[in-house]
């Protein structure tokens, strides 16, 4: 079976296809994302520190400086933790980091499809993004993340929960404001599915264009191993 | 008032967002909403065939002293935001902070806050809103689609804060309403409305047309509402009987009332699970369909 281990592909696939950003959303990039080239940037660091201060706010613990210098090699200032923090104790309870899996019937049969979610808050998924100029809303809303979650964990709502640093010095963002905008909301709809796989068989056949078939399948086509895999069989 | 986690929110009004193309009778239908009081901004109300107690404003200032108004009306439609947001509240905020005008960025940002402070206020008094907007075409790389016409950051504020986002059209000569979001339009469904076509203004069924699509997301929202705290409270009793484990047959317990929960639940579950499991330093051995001590 074809497996698509990670949503943000297929994210990255649309974003090309309809030339979101001439800039980042290359065809050169998304060969990056798939072949696992890329190993994330400045940028993306400073978000991965977002995200674990909110899995770790679940529980309750605030993180040192050294760890997210360690982890990440990111600067924040206490008040900048304390808002992710803050964030995440609102949120409770929730389950933070889920990977769940889902099989799509497409034109080339069943394709496998991964990924990990933020937060899993209920009956709503949520997802941090963090941002360093004024995020567009609408780029959210096109976007086939939120799709692609709502469809494999079978809900309806999804959330991004959007903090928007002023600027970025390289991964040091101690000068800069952060801010918290207000959640925006996506909602499933009746012809999603049919979206999906339209999605999934339309990047399948820009890999096969560009034989890249290879590295869809070197990916493991089954739970990493750390997953248990008597549940959700 | 103090909501508790473990209830649910009561009836709260909702915003609704219509747009479509010219002369489709936007305002019109707008206007079947409960106790509906209009205000028009687009100086087109005298083309609607469907009436409502209307206020003509030529500027911001206009709507603000007619206040108290608002309160004698279950529903406040507001047409159209582009002339509210971008031309009206644009001029008053510069009147306000002569800044602004030369200041962009800022200018939307109080102007998102005066829009706020607006509807809090028509919340405040239980009113429901319906915004009406004009549709822009925009291409988004090779495909065209339809969005309500408003200016980049005002448009964000009204995505965000409508419950409900309709584009209004004609297909095959009748008027119909898609909620949903498609390649060309952007929607948003809370209530779950199918591709509704737009009675005839002759039609009974026209006079309540929108006061039964606004009755109909706020029984959603309510029900999402109840949904969400149930959800929650399955997932905290899951929390706590995983955190008790302390064996394999404790786990194997939780494996089992997982096998019945939602595919949602059991992805939660499982996270929370594999953790326990680490902590306990065991492993999972299929051959054994058991937990079995993690080799050293």
């Amino acid at each position: 079976m074809i497996h698509i281990n990670h949503v943000t592909l297929l994210e990255s696939f649309r974003r090309f296809q309809v030339g979101t950003s001439e800039t980042y959303d290359t065809e050169e990039s998304l060969i990056e994302n798939l072949t696992g080239a890329f190993k994330g940037n400045d940028l993306t660091n400073i978000g991965s520190a977002g995200h674990y201060l909110v899995e770790i706010g679940e529980q309750g613990n605030f993180v040192s400086d050294e760890v997210i210098f360690s982890k990440f090699g990111v600067k924040m200032t206490p008040e900048q933790k304390q808002l992710f923090f803050d964030h995440a104790q609102q949120m409770k309870p929730f389950v933070p980091e889920v990977w769940h899996k889902k099989i799509f019937n497409t034109s080339r049969g069943e394709v496998l499809v991964s990924g990990t979610c933020d937060v899993l808050q209920g009956t709503v998924v949520r997802d941090t993004k963090c941002k360093f100029r004024s995020p567009s809303m609408m780029d959210y809303f096109d976007s086939y993340q939120w799709r692609f979650y709502l469809s494999m964990f079978g809900l309806d709502r999804f959330m991004y929960d959007v903090f928007e640093f002023s600027g970025n010095n390289f991964r040091d963002v101690t000068l800069f404001e952060l801010k918290q905008r207000e959640p925006f909301e996506c909602l499933r709809y009746p012809k999603m599915e049919t979206d999906l796989v339209k999605l999934i068989d339309e990047f399948l056949d820009w890999v096969e264009y560009r034989n890249l078939g290879c590295y869809l399948k070197t990916k493991p086509c089954l739970p990493r191993k750390s997953e248990i895999k008597s549940i959700n069989q | 008032m103090l909501i508790k986690r473990s209830e649910s929110f009561p009836e709260r009004p909702v915003i609704i967002t219509l747009y479509g193309t010219p002369g489709v009778g936007k305002t019109s239908v707008a206007c079947t909403a409960e106790n509906p009081i209009l205000v028009d901004c687009d100086r087109g109300a005298d083309r609607s065939c469907y009436r409502a107690d209307t206020i003509i404003a030529q500027k911001w200032a206009d709507v603000i002293e007619q206040d108290k108004e608002f309160a004698k009306y279950g529903t406040c439609i507001l047409d159209t935001a582009k002339a509210i947001l971008d031309d009206y509240l644009m001029v008053y905020v510069v009147e306000k902070d002569y800044k602004l005008k030369t200041n962009k960025l800022k200018a939307y940002g109080a102007i998102g806050d005066e829009f706020k402070a607006f509807t809090n206020c028509r919340r405040a008094e239980s009113s429901d809103i319906v915004v009406i907007a004009h549709a822009k075409e925009e291409k988004d790389g090779d495909v065209t689609k339809f969005s309500p016409d408003i200016t980049g950051q005002s448009k964000d504020l009204i995505l965000r804060i409508s419950d409900q986002v309709g584009y209004f059209t004609m297909v095959n000569n009748k008027r119909v309403i898609c909620f949903d979001p498609t390649d060309r339009t952007i929607g948003k469904n809370v209530a779950r409305i199918e591709p509704i076509e737009v009675p005839n203004e002759k039609d009974p069924a026209f006079k309540t047309f929108m006061a039964e699509i606004i009755a109909k997301v706020k029984s959603s929202i309510r029900q999402q509402s109840e949904e969400q705290i149930e959800a929650q409270k399955a997932m905290d009793e899951l929390q706590l009987t995983i955190s008790t484990c302390e064996n394999s047959d404790d786990l194997m317990l939780v494996v089992e009332i997982c096998k019945g929960l939602p595919t949602h639940q059991q992805a939660g579950a499982r996270k929370l699970l594999n953790a326990k499991v680490l902590a306990l330093g065991l492993k999972y051995d299929e051959a054994t369909t058991s937990f079995i001590a993690k080799p050293k």
